[in-house]
């Protein structure tokens, strides 16, 4: 077997990283947590010739400091784990400021090679660089590429195989005096056992020197802590005295200068281009009031094209299902039934509405709108105590809340993801606005319907609110990159579509499936009786509802498509009939419980496949005690109105 | 004055960052230093978010109010 080579891709935000992964590993690519945290990476498979490379797409980190999680367990991936080569990703236009990653990542001491990517971009902006000369600089292969075209990934590769080193380490020019303390806190690094080259260990004296990594982190050794903290103050003091600034800006500094220097020499600059089309859309697509009916457009024809290729999709994946139902009784039968029921919910209901919605949320992805999105609803969110991310997963959640849950992926901060999380599951979603439609369009009325959406905002922004005050955050707001526009690559696209599909193909639809089979054994041995029963005090006494939707509501956690058919069985009368076997009242009522009580099973999967059990309680008990709330108000607003 | 004061379309150079280590090492990582030429492309409606250009490098932010408050400019 020949040696499998792992390489990993690091990269800011942007620079077209996954872009290089997408086109290497494609449809094989797979998500996996980083040891113990919520911050994701996706690995997969490249072959070459006869060689396998795993490849690792880490997360995007504009430098290696501790800061958020992502950056803090990047840093951490990138001195303890096992791997053989870094793959750096530039964004050629915008040179200076990805060197800045580069400097540090060269001082981790492991075999690198740099990507130029968006060659294109920088040749539309004017920016020429001399490829040979940065090679010669930084002292790695230097590789040009168009990472959406696969340009660049033969030269890459070669760079990889004929990579001969040797390995140097790329040390920061400190100016003299603090060279000595870093040296010194270098060997007393080394005194701690710390098992590294003197080149990781120098690195690891400088960040932790300039305020950018903890001791604690480094060090467990109390006895060397003292030592280092000693040669910390004194360094500390040298810096004070020599800059008067803070060490942390010290470093900075010299950094971004030794990236800018490097940068003007490899740079010359052609006269620049009149600005693009893409670039002056932004006047019109971030405009204070033009942008926010061009987002309006945006997502009502995202909406309706996504429920019209959904209905579409559906009446053809459906259809066969319908043959294999059987009509003998028997618990084999039942049990059959139950699990065509379970897999019908899933090809025929959730993913025609899921391809294209995880299709066309990509496509917004790639061009770069998300952000643009952002930026115009973090005002309104902001007042909420979230950032404008959030909104994208919220607005996903009237598709299908399970995507919902795996979109706050976009967020970067722990609390921000946590509390967004717990707010999706109150997004009613196409199985739930089934249940208010269906029920407002025969008994209740259109106005009915409307106005518990309109609730439904409301409550989603106080409990937001309330949420966002029991878990303060002292974050004075958003700091968000808007990248340039750019042409999404279909290629690209479907793989990101199918990752998402994937996920929930694995994660969502088998307890979808086994939902239904405790239905179908639950329905055969007549255990509805005993359930109602114990929910009596709560659905007759609390909701004032017939004792007989117990049933329905418990299991619509299940299944919350079913809903409406589970009804129809427990209340014995069709749809149409149901308006004589329950008051509008309790119509009411139940459509308000139903729109807010806990998420279906596959959205309490997704939650807990993403953070933990404890978020997937929470959310439970969140959403179950504001559908009582919400239900009991309902029951006695409806009366006296 | 500080990039919270600014006009929409004005030239500003970024004199320093103030604030807490997170958002300076944040800012300054992102590319926005001290320096730099911005400008201010768009504000949201609303007391709203600000929509700044690094004309330096090219890169574009979402930048909160609070953020902006942090970020010392001078007139060109």
């Amino acid at each position: 077997m020949s040696k499998k080579n792992t390489i990993v891709l690091v990269g800011q935000p942007n620079c077209g990283k996954s872009t290089l992964f997408n086109h290497l590993v494609g449809f094989k690519s797979r998500i996996s947590n980083l040891p113990g945290t919520t911050v994701q990476l996706e690995k997969g498979e490249f072959k070459r010739k006869d060689r396998v490379y795993e490849i690792i797409d880490l997360p995007g980190i504009y430098s290696l400091t501790q800061g958020d999680e992502a950056e803090n367990k990047t840093l951490e991936f990138l001195l303890n784990e096992e791997y053989d080569f870094i793959v750096n990703i530039l964004d050629a236009s915008m040179l200076s400021r990805g060197l800045e990653l580069t400097l540090q990542l060269l001082k981790i001491g492991k075999p690198m090679v740099v990507v130029l990517n968006m060659m294109d971009e920088a040749k539309r902006k004017g920016i020429i660089i001399d490829v040979k000369k940065l090679e010669k600089l930084l002292k790695v292969p230097v590789i040009p590429a168009i990472a959406s075209r696969g340009v660049g990934i033969k030269e890459l590769f070669e760079a990889i195989e004929n990579f001969k080193g040797p390995v140097l380490c790329f040390l920061e020019d400190l100016p003299g005096n603090l060279r000595k303390e870093a040296d010194k806190l270098t060997d007393v690094l080394k005194d701690c056992n710390l098992n590294r080259r003197h080149c990781a260990l120098y690195f690891l004296a400088t960040k932790i020197l300039g305020g950018e990594l903890s001791l604690d982190t480094v060090i467990k050794d109390k006895g060397c802590r003292e030592k280092a903290n000693m040669i910390i103050k004194e360094a500390r003091e040298l810096f004070l005295k020599e800059f008067s600034m803070e060490p942390e800006d010290v470093i900075h500094a010299l950094r971004h200068h030794t990236a800018m220097t490097l940068a003007e020499k490899v740079v010359t600059f052609k006269r620049k281009r009149s600005l693009s089309f893409l670039e002056k859309i932004d006047s019109v697509v971030m405009h204070p009031v033009f942008g926010y009916l061009i987002m309006a457009i945006v997502y009502l024809g995202f909406f309706y094209l996504t429920f019209k290729i959904g209905g579409y999709l559906e009446d053809y994946f459906t259809k066969p299902f319908e043959l294999l139902y059987t009509q003998k009784t028997g618990l084999i039968y039942s049990l059959w039934n139950a699990t065509v029921d379970g897999l019908s919910g899933g090809i025929g209901i959730v993913f025609p509405y899921l391809l294209p919605l995880m299709f066309f949320i990509s496509i917004l992805e790639d061009i770069g709108y998300i952000p643009r999105a952002a930026y115009l609803m973090d005002t309104l969110m902001h007042r909420f105590g979230l950032h404008g991310k959030s909104v994208v997963p919220l607005l996903l959640g009237y598709g299908c809340n399970v995507p919902a849950i795996t979109a706050t992926r976009i967020i970067e901060e722990e609390r921000n993801r946590v509390l967004t999380a717990l707010l999706v599951p109150f997004i009613p979603c196409s199985a739930r606005l089934t249940v208010l439609l269906a029920i407002s369009d025969k008994f209740l009325g259109p106005l009915f319907a409307i106005g518990v959406l309109f609730l439904n905002i409301i409550v989603v922004g106080i409990v937001g609110k309330i949420l966002t005050l029991i878990k303060k955050e002292d974050s004075p707001g958003i700091v968000l990159e808007i990248p340039s526009y750019k042409i999404p690559s279909m290629k690209i696209t479907l793989a990101k579509t199918w990752l998402h599909v994937k996920e929930f193909i694995f994660v969502a639809w088998p307890m979808l499936i086994a939902g239904s089979i405790v239905l179908g054994l639950i329905q055969f041995y007549g255990i509805e009786q005993i359930i109602n029963e114990i929910l009596y005090p709560f659905t007759r006494g609390l909701l004032g509802l017939p004792s007989k939707v117990g049933v329905t509501l418990l299991f619509g956690i299940l299944r919350k498509e079913l809903t409406l058919i589970m009804l129809q069985t427990a209340m014995g009368t069709p749809l149409s009939q149901i308006g004589n076997v329950m008051t509008h009242v309790q119509l009411a009522t139940f459509t308000v419980f139903t729109i807010f009580y806990i998420p279906c099973i596959a959205t309490l999967a997704a939650i807990y496949k993403e953070f933990n059990k404890k978020i997937m309680f929470y959310s439970i008990l969140l959403s179950t005690f504001v559908a009582t709330v919400l239900a009991i108000t309902t029951r006695f607003l409806y009366l006296w109105l | 004055m500080t990039l919270f004061d600014a006009q929409v379309g004005q030239r500003l150079r970024v004199v320093q960052i103030v604030g807490g280590r997170g958002v300076r090492s944040r800012l300054f990582s992102m590319g926005l230093n001290p320096g730099d030429i911005v400008r201010v492309l768009q504000i949201a409606p609303f007391r709203g978010t600000f929509f700044v250009e690094n004309m330096s490098n090219g890169s574009k932010f979402a930048l909160g109010r609070g953020i902006a408050r942090k970020i010392v400019v001078e007139y060109v």
